[in-house]
């Protein structure tokens, strides 16, 4: 039986008075690659800031292998992609990745970066950067991957490619834990979705998270999923209708 | 060769350390979005001078008790009320620094040290203040060297870099004491008011032509000792202010470098 990555356990937060997230519950295995989705505002990067302990829950509890997240975080057992970086990176893409301490060839290959190693952080398009700050994350060997939102401002082709490198970081155990805007995309790589608007709506099998009366209820709008080709799997949209 | 008089030497000399180490610090200045806050510290540690003046205590222990005192007030009230980093230092600096003013005004012959104090003056530095500029620039200069990884995954994303295993709170606190340090030091020589222009044009000249840290650090390192070297000399000519002069020498590197970086 595999062991349990990560438990969240009836995980409520809280900004004042307002509640972000309420009673959230579910349980990744190691080697899964979980998705979650949701609207703006539904508290998707507040629970990866909660699972990692940046924001103090108001109630429940989070384990990362058995441990506190603060504790896990000190081992290098999980690695965290934020959706854009605060500052400025005064690096080239190789220094960068070796600031944080692993091989930067190795790693900036790993992500399709190698061409791009000696150039200036700051002139990279956003997509790149991403890739990047991947490459850097991955350097750190982390056992658990938090991403949040990694395709914003990423092109199809660059995303595909992405999504071949989670594959192979799946199949070599790692789990991963993935916020995706993207719900037609992200259904087709992910074992599990979990549907999240303060609430937890849905947990489960990533077809089941296309169900039109499911997302109408997560988005607060009417929805239509079409799916355009059988055997086209990047090819799921959804839209408003 | 040229006289030089004995009473400049100590003056260039903790210009010089003052120019290196505020120069490196700048960068941070620049990427933190620090330059408010630069300004904020260097008038908050006014009050801080008014009060050593009217209780006859170390004016530089004083003034970095208020400085460091307003740092931290300023980083609390942002993190803890919720409050923009901005409002916060607008707050805080103008309230610490009419506290300098009203205890200045209790004081009877003050304006000859209000005015050293606001606009810096050579004569007031002298071997003791070198002394003190040596040892926080080693001290600060160490820091930088000895924690560049955490220092740096910081200021690139400060939940990035928890994550990294970066010490971030402690990381903050100690780069934050020491850059107010240096800015109190830099206060009897440049003066409250114009210290910021030490903090904030060295780096922000740098990135307008490199983006390596390398380059970053050595291009602003030579701005600021070009600035504060003209700016001294010029002073010591014209017999004017050297915090005026200082921050005209640096002004006119940035919009100099403005303009060449633009073509």
């Amino acid at each position: 039986m595999r062991k349990t990555a990560l438990l969240v356990e009836n995980l409520s937060v809280k900004m004042g008075n307002k509640p972000i997230l309420e009673d959230v519950s579910f349980e990744v295995k190691e080697g899964e690659f979980w998705g979650i989705i949701g609207p703006n505002g539904g508290g998707k990067t507040t629970l990866l800031r909660a699972i990692l302990g940046i924001v103090k829950p108001s109630k429940g509890r989070v384990e990362i292998f058995g441990n506190h997240p603060e504790k896990a975080v000190a081992e290098g057992l999980v690695g965290y992609l934020p959706q854009r970086i605060e500052g400025m990176v005064p690096f080239t893409a190789r220094d960068f990745v070796e600031l944080v301490g692993g091989d930067g060839n190795k790693f900036l290959k790993l992500v399709g970066m190698s061409e791009k190693a000696d150039t200036p952080f700051e002139k990279l398009s956003g997509g790149e950067r991403q890739r990047v700050m991947f490459a850097a994350v991955l350097s750190r060997k982390p056992k658990l991957l938090l991403l949040d939102e990694p395709h914003t401002g990423v092109d199809i082709i660059a995303q595909d490619s992405f999504y071949s490198i989670l594959k192979e970081l799946k199949e070599k155990g790692i789990t991963i834990l993935m916020v995706s805007h993207d719900v037609g995309v992200i259904v087709n790589f992910v074992d599990k979705i979990a549907c999240l608007n303060k609430k937890l709506k849905y947990t489960g099998n990533p077809r089941g998270a296309l169900d039109c009366k499911l997302l109408e209820e997560l988005y607060g709008t009417k929805m239509e999923v079409f799916v355009h080709h059988p055997e086209c799997e990047g090819c799921h949209i959804y839209r408003r209708s | 060769m040229p006289h030089i008089p004995s009473f400049i030497v100590a003056p260039f000399l903790c210009a010089l350390v003052i120019a290196v180490t505020l120069s490196l610090y700048s960068f941070i200045v620049v990427v933190k979005r620090w330059a408010f806050l630069s300004v904020g510290v260097s008038h908050a540690a006014f009050g801080g001078v008014a009060l050593g003046f009217l209780l006859g205590i170390p004016v530089g222990v004083s003034a970095s008790a208020f400085a460091l005192a307003a740092a931290f007030l300023m980083g609390h009230m942002k993190s803890k009320g919720n409050i923009h980093e901005d409002v916060a230092t607008g707050v805080i600096f103008s309230v610490f620094m009419a506290l300098g003013v009203v205890l200045f005004s209790i004081r009877e012959g003050y304006i000859s040290d209000v005015f050293s104090y606001l606009f810096g003056s050579m004569l007031a530095v002298g071997w003791r203040e070198v002394f003190v500029a040596l040892t926080l620039s080693a001290l600060s200069i160490g820091f930088l060297l000895a924690f560049k990884r955490d220092i740096f995954l910081m200021l690139v994303d400060p939940e990035m870099a928890y994550v990294m295993g970066v010490p971030v709170r402690r990381t903050y606190n100690l780069l934050l004491a020491l850059f107010t340090l240096n800015v109190v030091v830099a206060i009897k020589l440049i003066g409250v008011i114009l210290v910021s222009a030490l903090t904030v044009v060295p780096a922000s000249v740098a990135i307008f032509f490199f983006s390596k840290l390398k380059h970053i650090m050595l291009l602003s390192v030579t701005v600021g000792v070009l600035a504060v070297m003209a700016g001294m000399i010029t002073s010591y000519i014209t017999d004017l202010p050297p915090g005026a002069t200082t921050a005209l020498t640096a002004g006119a590197l940035f919009f100099g470098a403005l303009l060449i970086s633009k073509r």
